[in-house]
Order: C-alpha cells, then sequence, then structure tokens
C-alpha cells in the first residue's frame, strides 16, 4: 500500500469537459431505463441532472451535505415506497437512477467521478437484465464509450483533440474485442444460477394461461410481440398445417376449460402413428417465464429441454426464462390410438345441463349422422350454413353463453368457435377437447423464417374418431377461412378497410390485402431487421452451457472440464492479449522520420570518409565535418541547423520536407 | 567544474513496472459484481459487457505501458542557487515516435511534475530541489509514471539516479558588516585610490563626505551609514579576504565573505578572493563571481575539487 501511494502519480484535478461528459454518459445510461423507471423517479433525476449541469456550467453551489442526506433518504424510502423492496431487477435498477443522480450532484474531487463512471457501468448491465435485443448491445456500446472517455479526460490528455480521442477509442475498442469473444465463449457457463433469483428476474410475461373461457385468447390478438420464431429444415408447410399447439384443455366446468390432472387423455407425445413424411423445423422461443412450448400437429420427437405431456403436447422441463431453441419433427398426418373407457368418458362429459334449444340441436345432428365422422361435418356445416360471424370483438354473454352464442348473437371468434364446437360434439356423444396454440404465423422471405406472434393464437377442437383417433375440427376455418388464411393481422386489415367480408371473394380480399408501396417497404425493412435479430439471438445470445460444450468440442476437448475451459481461456486470452501488444506498441517504434532523413545525410557523409561518432552530437559532427570540408560548410549547417531546431528546439515538422529536400540535393 | 551531467536513460520494457491504482482495485471488484449478476442470471449481454470492460481495461494496460516506454530522459545542470533556495533541474524528457505522450509523472522526493510531450520531440521542465545546505546538490533519484489512458492503471519506472548536481553557494544573508574598514588600513600594494568616476568600494562614513556619496541602499539595509570611493578606471580594487571575518563561525564567516561578493558584483567593482589555502586574483563578471562564490560553497567539503 505504501508502495502504491508512492508510485502512483497524483490525478488531475477534473475539468468541465470531463463532467460534463459524465452528465452525457449519465444521460445516456439512464434512457435505457427511462420507460421502466416511475414518472416521479424520473422527474427527480432529470432535476438532478439538470443540477449539475448549473454547478459545472453556470457556477451553481454544491449542495450542502445535510440537504444531500436528506433527498438521498427520501429517495431510499420513495424507491421502497414504491416497490416494496430495494433488491431485485426493478427496484434495484429504479435505486441505481436515483443514485446516480445524486452522486451527480455531490461530485467534487476525482474519486467522486470514478465511482459515478462505476455506477454507470453497473446501469447499463441493469438494462440487459431487461432486454438483450442488438439495439441496445450497439446503444450500450455507445454508452460504454462515452463513459469511459470520461475516465480518459479524467486524466487531462494533452494532444487529443475529440477526433484523436475517437480514434484513441475507436482503436482500443476494436483491439479489445477479440479479447472479449475470446472471454466470451470460453468462460465457462453454468446452468442454472449461483443462488435464488428475485421473484422479479424476469418480465411476468403475458402468455397463454393454463385455462381457457371465452375472452382468454382475445387478449392476445392485440399483442404483437413475437412468441417464437421457426426455421423449417424444408420448404414451410401450406397454412391450413400450420397449427402449433400448447395445450390441451379437456376438463371443463360448463364455462372454463382446465387442462385436466392425472392420467388424462392418452399416453405422452409421440404416440402415434405417423402418416406421410414429417416436417422437421427448429424453434426460436422468445423468453415466457412459463414452461409451454410450441410444436406443429404433432410433434414426433421431443427435445432436450422438454417433457412429453399428455395430449401431444410439451413442456419445458423448468420456466423458459430465456430465449430457447429446439429442434423437432412433426407429422401433419396421424392416427392415433384408442380410449380407454375412463379417457372416454372423460372427454364426454359436460357438467350443467344444456338448455331445450342446444339440447335438441344435438338430438338433431345425432339423429341425421350415421357415425361420428358424419356428426363432425354436420357440426362443421351448421357453423358454416346458419348466420354465424367472426368478430375481434363480440357482443358479451351472458348466463348460459353455450346458448346464447349458438342461437342469439352468433358472432365470435376462435374460441367462442371452438368452444361452442366442442359442446355440440360432447353433447351429441363424440369425445371431443379444446386445443390452445397458435395458428399461422408472418413468412420472414429475408431470413427464410416464420415469425409466430402472440395475436395469432388461436383455439381449435379436436374429435376422437373411432378409425383415426383425435382430429383436428376448426370451426373457425368453417366460419372465416380467411383467418386462417390471411391471419389476424389481415382480418384486421380488412375491417379497416371496411370490406363486408361475408361477400368477399378470396381474390378481392388478397387484392384488398395487398399492401401500398410505401408499406412494402416499410415491411421489407421491418423483415431485414427481423433477420439481423434473429440471427443475433440464434447465434449470439443463445450461447450457453450445451453451445459451449459444443464450441469447446469443436476445438478440440472432447470433454471439457471447468478447469480445462478456464485454463484455455486464459492461453487464449494471453495468446490474443500478445498480439494486441505487438499490434499496439510494435505500430508506432521509430517511424521517427526526421531521424530518418538525418541518418541519410550522415551515411551519405560516411560514403566519403566522414563517420559520424556515436556519442558525437550533430553539432560536432557539424564542426568536425566543416574543418575536413570547409567547401561542404554552407548545406552542412543548413542541414543541422535545421535538424537541431525540430529535434531539440520548438520548430515543427513543417521544415521537414525543406529538410529532405536539402538532404536529397546534398551531394558530398 | 563537474557539476551536471547529460546523461540519459532510455526506459524499456524492463524498467518499467504496473500495478492497478486504488481506482483500478475498485475497477476490479466492480467488474467481479458484475460477473456475478452475468452468471447469475445467465445473461449473454452482461457477460460480453463485463467481458468487454475487462478486455478494455486489459487493452489500456499496452496503452500505458506504450505512454512511457521509449522516453529518453535527461537532467541538465541546474543554475547554483544560493542555500536556503530552491534548486531547479532541468529534466528534459524526450519522445522519438509518433505518439504523444500525455500525463507523464517525473516522481521524486518533492511534489510531482506532469510533463505532456508532443510526438517526434522534447520537453523541458523544472524539478524543484530544496537547496537546504551550501555544496554540492546531487538531483534525488526520479521515476517517471503514468496512469494514461483511464487512470485504472498505473506503470513507474525503476529508480533513475541522475548525475547532474547542481551547486549551492551559502545563504545569502541579508547584512554583513562591510568589509572596507579593515580595507582601508590594509593598503592595498597598488596604493592609494584617488578619487575618480568609477566606484571603486565603500568605507565608513566620515563628516565632511558630500551627501551624494553616501549610499543610502546601504544605510536602508540597517548596515550603517558609508560613503561611496570613487577612483579612476582599474584602481576600484578591493580583496575579500577571509581574514577580514572574524568568528568561530566557519559558516557565518563564509556567508559574510558571500555576501561581500555579491555586492562586489552588484557594484562592478573588480575584487579578489583570498583564502587562507588558495587566491582568486581580483576580476569581475558573472564567471569571476561564480568561481568566487563556488570556492565559498565548496569550502571545507570533502567533495571540494582540487
Amino acid at each position: 500500500m505504501l508502495r502504491l501511494r508512492t508510485y502512483s502519480p497524483p490525478a488531475s484535478r477534473p475539468d468541465r469537459n470531463a463532467a460534463n461528459l459524465l452528465l452525457l454518459s449519465a444521460a445516456m445510461a439512464i434512457a435505457i431505463h427511462v420507460i421502466r423507471i416511475p414518472a416521479w423517479l424520473m422527474l427527480v433525476t432529470a432535476c438532478l441532472l439538470l443540477w449539475r449541469f448549473c454547478i459545472d456550467n453556470l457556477g451553481w453551489r454544491v449542495p450542502g451535505r445535510l440537504l444531500r442526506a436528506l433527498l438521498a433518504m427520501v429517495m431510499v424510502i420513495a424507491v421502497y415506497g414504491h416497490y416494496g423492496t430495494l433488491l431485485g431487477r426493478d427496484a434495484g435498477s429504479a435505486f441505481l437512477v436515483g443514485l446516480v443522480g445524486l452522486k451527480l450532484i455531490e461530485i467534487r474531487q476525482v474519486r467522486d467521478y470514478y465511482i459515478g463512471v462505476f455506477l454507470l457501468y453497473f446501469l447499463t448491465l441493469g438494462g440487459f437484465l431487461f432486454s438483450q435485443s442488438l439495439l441496445l448491445a450497439f446503444y450500450a456500446v455507445a454508452v460504454t464509450t462515452t463513459t469511459t472517455i470520461t475516465l480518459f479526460l479524467l486524466n487531462r490528455p494533452v494532444g487529443y483533440g475529440p477526433r484523436q480521442t475517437l480514434r484513441l477509442f475507436g482503436v482500443m475498442v476494436l483491439t479489445a474485442v477479440p479479447l472479449m469473444l475470446v472471454m466470451y465463449l470460453m468462460f465457462p457457463r453454468i446452468q442454472g444460477s449461483l443462488w435464488g433469483l428475485p421473484d422479479d428476474a424476469f418480465d411476468a410475461r403475458t402468455g397463454l394461461s393454463d385455462e381457457v373461457a371465452p375472452g382468454s385468447v382475445n387478449r392476445l390478438l392485440n399483442n404483437d410481440r413475437v412468441a417464437f420464431r421457426v426455421h423449417f429444415d424444408d420448404s414451410p408447410p401450406p397454412p391450413a398445417q400450420q397449427y402449433w399447439r400448447v395445450m390441451v384443455l379437456s376438463e371443463i366446468d360448463g364455462r372454463r376449460w382446465r387442462r385436466h390432472v392425472g392420467s388424462g387423455d392418452g399416453k405422452a407425445a409421440g404416440s402415434f402413428t405417423p402418416l406421410g413424411n414429417g416436417v422437421g423445423y427448429q424453434v426460436v422461443l422468445e423468453p415466457t417465464n412459463q414452461t409451454w412450448l410450441a410444436a406443429m400437429d404433432l410433434p414426433g420427437t421431443v427435445p432436450d429441454l422438454a417433457v412429453a405431456r399428455p395430449g401431444h403436447t410439451l413442456a419445458a422441463r423448468s420456466p423458459l426464462r430465456q430465449r430457447e431453441s429446439y429442434s423437432l419433427r412433426s407429422f401433419p398426418q396421424y392416427v392415433t390410438g384408442a380410449l380407454r373407457v375412463d379417457q372416454l368418458k372423460h372427454n364426454l362429459a359436460w357438467p350443467v345441463p344444456p338448455s331445450e334449444r342446444v339440447r335438441a340441436l344435438a338430438t338433431e345432428l345425432r339423429r341425421l349422422a350415421r357415425n361420428p365422422e358424419e356428426i363432425v361435418e354436420l357440426a362443421l356445416a351448421h357453423f358454416n350454413e346458419q348466420a354465424f360471424r367472426y368478430t375481434l370483438s363480440p357482443p358479451s354473454l351472458g348466463r348460459d353463453p353455450l346458448d346464447e352464442f349458438l342461437f342469439e348473437t352468433r358472432a365470435g371468434y376462435c374460441e367462442h368457435y371452438a368452444h361452442a364446437l366442442a359442446a355440440l360434439l360432447r353433447l351429441s356423444g363424440v369425445p371431443a377437447r379444446l386445443v390452445v396454440g397458435f395458428q399461422g404465423g408472418e413468412w420472414n422471405p429475408v431470413g427464410g423464417y416464420m415469425i409466430v406472434r402472440m395475436s395469432d393464437a388461436h383455439a381449435w377442437t379436436e374429435a376422437w374418431l373411432p378409425q383415426r383417433g383425435w382430429q383436428r375440427v376448426d370451426a373457425t376455418a368453417a366460419v372465416a377461412p380467411e383467418r386462417i388464411e390471411f391471419g389476424v393481422e389481415g382480418l384486421r386489415e380488412l375491417y379497416r378497410a371496411e370490406a363486408d367480408q361475408e361477400n368477399l371473394s378470396r381474390e378481392e380480399m388478397q387484392r384488398l390485402l395487398a399492401p401500398q408501396w410505401w408499406k412494402r417497404a416499410l415491411r421489407e425493412a421491418w423483415m431485414r431487421w427481423d433477420a439481423v435479430n434473429d440471427a443475433w439471438n440464434r447465434w449470439v445470445m443463445a450461447y450457453g452451457p450445451e453451445k459451449q460444450r459444443r464450441f469447446l468440442r469443436a476445438i478440440g476437448f472432447s470433454t471439457p472440464t471447468w478447469a480445462q475451459a478456464v485454463i484455455s481461456m486464459v492461453a487464449a486470452s494471453a495468446l490474443v492479449g500478445l498480439l494486441a501488444a505487438v499490434f499496439i506498441l510494435g505500430r508506432h517504434e521509430p517511424r521517427d522520420r526526421l531521424a530518418a532523413v538525418y541518418r541519410r545525410f550522415c551515411h551519405k557523409l560516411a560514403r566519403c570518409g566522414l563517420q559520424r561518432a556515436a556519442n558525437e552530437g550533430p553539432l560536432d559532427f557539424q564542426r568536425r565535418v566543416i574543418t575536413r570540408r570547409p567547401d561542404l560548410a554552407h548545406p552542412v549547417a543548413q542541414i543541422t541547423a535545421i535538424y537541431t531546431g525540430m529535434r531539440y528546439g520548438r520548430d515543427g515538422t513543417e521544415h521537414l520536407p525543406k529538410l529532405k529536400r536539402l538532404v536529397g540535393k546534398f551531394a558530398p | 567544474m563537474a557539476a551536471g551531467s547529460s546523461a540519459a536513460f532510455t526506459l524499456h520494457r524492463r524498467q518499467l513496472f504496473m500495478l492497478p491504482t486504488r481506482f483500478g482495485v475498485i475497477f476490479a471488484i466492480v467488474l467481479f459484481v458484475m460477473l456475478l449478476a452475468a452468471v447469475n442470471y445467465n445473461n449473454g449481454l452482461a457477460y460480453g459487457f463485463t467481458f468487454l470492460l475487462v478486455a478494455l481495461s486489459m487493452v489500456s494496460m499496452l496503452y500505458t505501458h506504450r505512454n512511457v516506454s521509449g522516453l529518453t530522459v535527461r537532467v541538465g545542470m541546474p543554475t547554483p542557487v544560493f542555500a536556503g533556495g530552491s534548486m531547479s533541474f532541468p529534466v528534459i524528457i524526450e519522445n522519438d515516435q509518433q505518439v504523444p505522450r500525455s500525463a507523464v509523472w517525473v516522481l521524486s522526493a518533492g511534489s510531482p511534475l506532469r510533463m505532456d510531450v508532443p510526438p517526434n520531440s522534447s520537453v523541458s521542465a523544472n524539478l524543484p530541489v530544496p537547496a537546504t545546505e551550501r555544496g554540492y546538490l546531487r538531483c534525488p533519484p526520479l521515476r517517471l509514471s503514468s496512469a494514461f489512458p483511464l487512470g485504472l492503471l498505473y506503470t513507474w519506472s525503476a529508480a533513475l539516479e541522475p548525475e547532474a548536481r547542481g551547486i549551492a553557494y551559502p545563504k545569502l544573508v541579508a547584512a554583513a558588516p562591510p568589509p572596507a574598514a579593515r580595507q582601508s588600513e590594509r593598503h592595498d600594494p597598488a596604493g592609494s585610490f584617488p578619487e575618480g568616476d568609477d566606484f571603486v568600494g565603500l568605507r565608513a562614513h566620515q563628516p565632511g563626505d558630500p551627501p551624494r556619496h553616501v549610499h543610502w541602499k546601504a544605510a536602508a539595509r540597517g548596515q550603517g551609514l558609508l560613503t561611496k570611493r570613487f577612483g579612476a578606471e582599474g584602481q576600484g580594487r578591493m580583496w575579500i579576504d577571509w581574514e577580514m571575518t572574524a568568528g568561530s563561525d566557519v559558516e557565518a564567516r563564509l556567508q559574510t565573505l558571500c555576501r561581500w561578493i555579491v555586492d562586489a558584483e552588484e557594484q562592478g567593482m573588480i575584487y579578489g578572493l583570498r583564502m587562507p589555502d588558495r587566491v582568486l586574483p581580483p576580476g569581475r563578471g558573472p564567471a569571476h563571481r561564480h568561481a568566487c562564490l563556488s570556492v565559498l560553497a565548496l569550502w571545507g567539503l570533502d567533495n571540494a575539487p582540487a
């Protein structure tokens, strides 16, 4: 410690540039959090930053210790009051924002600046707990650069204007990136967390819920957030096959469908007989903080991170807290097996007695049909032929929703239809259940993958037929085929155009939906951006223990242990660091043009026998040369004067060309 | 006179050491906490960010090293000062490379000296060293140090021990009894000093001396009334003699002689110095003054030149 104090150079007193750059960096870092922190905190912090600005530039006084302590206390209490805690991601970052504001107004010494800069680093890191997008990554690099340049300015560099400073940092960052990559790739990653995470570690995402009542899917229809992206191994299947099943609900209390707990309806996913070839694909699922996984009807494999659930669905082993990807093979054509008696009973149950009209309709269906297949067909035909219409804003339903929907309002969206169809089938003696998931998606032609959004959420019915087992029956498709073909977004577009969708032909709809040129351009730009992000997510952000194992195996560690990973990381860092050292230290070794010119002059004299001794100064050498060769007195004196003027005096580089010319002409 | 030397030190890799500053130590802790957060939240960008900062500080190490490495340090000969003053050693740093060297600190016993050396040039700054007593003053050991560019790491050089030394004359006392009283009794071999235009010296005031010959400056300094004596060119000679001072305190006697020499030079007299073991023939001018004062400075010291 004593040595530290003895040798360490004193820190310079910070100047106004450093202060203002720190202020700018703080504003930039706080901007990462601006939409998440409460408005009052934003306001207070903005005032504190403004205050700092006035202190640095208008000569305001730094507030006294008492006032600062008071402000800090109020801040702590207010944040605690708002979040009920100071820990965790949300409260923690809000607290950090306030802390940065408070630290800024009390900055006086170099030490305070350093602490301020370190706080800003923390604040930037905190932003990543909310989002890991490519955009934020770029922004964070900008924030880090200004923050770090603040440190640079604290040392009061001389000879570095804004351009030189930026260039210096450009080179520094570029040199640091390979080192960072080595550490990023090789630092041993672990599965799970070191200790328990606070409750708010991850967003409570809106997602599919475990139960469905009319209205629960509708909630999602306005949610444009991407649910997952799908990369197909070959060409994508037609829209009519793009049903992404997530959950199977077979328990009904008359109004609300739930997942059946218990042995339920059949064996796990995969226990079916596929007909024809499957479709291979990779799903990149956005974090949900839930365990559901989407799989196209019907998944034939179970990826590592998942377990098979009843009803041919998949679930993750633990809540998905970050983007996960998994590969699957699905079979659009299939036959599932027989049902046990208890399963039959379970899938036929209807707990509340239906109204007279509903009972009559069910009886009618059973009377007209010769077998279950025909019951399904007749039921679908009923929805198709009667005046049912598909709408995203259905009238609300009263005490007997089933009766009112079937006979009075006759307007609804997927879950109304799925619910009504399942009810009719069960009441007619055909086992039926609800499937919740997604339908369709948007094709990204740039990246060659499909984007499925929360708004693509869908519910449909499955009926159990004696010969074929569970088969998908989508009443929505019968009522509004455009929903399946154009998706919810397309429907909304048609509503906006106030088109009478009942009477429009498919071609007319397509024409109506063809976007204007600027929309197309915007869309294409967005698709490009999404494709870049997708690549970022798939190749950069999804790098975890599994991918690391694969990477280390690829570079030659068959079963890498922790120790091996650390050793190889250190070795690789050292290697890259050495390269950086050669790059930075080697680049600037004597490219001293002045010395080179003078060397040439000496060389010319040496050829005619006047060798300059190693310890001979330019002036001594000049004297010796002139004594021996008085004829050279003029040029030698001229050259020596310019050289010594530049080397030891204050003459600038503007004399270099003249010196070069003189040495060039010099001919002893 | 062998005082001063311009032996140059060029700083190479082996003479440079590096450690984190106290901010660097705090920064290391910050990085560790950030890494823990990245591991705990299993957050890819947080890993990337932390490693970027680690990599940046590693790269800054190279820049810190480059900021000092290859510099050539010379310490020039300082101007002599009187003991009790501060001797300024000119420290010259030469940068023969294309990059500017900023915030290079010269650390020594006293307060540190900051130097910024543009590319391909050299810069000089004065390192103040207090001259507490007369005699030779060696330049204290120096270290070059720098925390450029981020202040997280600092490099320092091995101690450089420059040969440069300067001379500190005896302390310049404010007042000394005038040599004139005894000098006037000791008739110079050159004979009496006839009146002339040239100022030749001082003697005690006697009634009847013209008032414009009174040395009022000396009177103001509390040295009593003195009369300026004027003589013709070549006659303003004066011997400053060890024997003219009395007392057992060698330092006080040297200081008195020192004062006389300074005054004599100031008054344009031709003066000689007579010490028990040597005689400096009369002369005047800065070189003569320096020669006389150097004899006093080194009087009785081991390192006095023969």
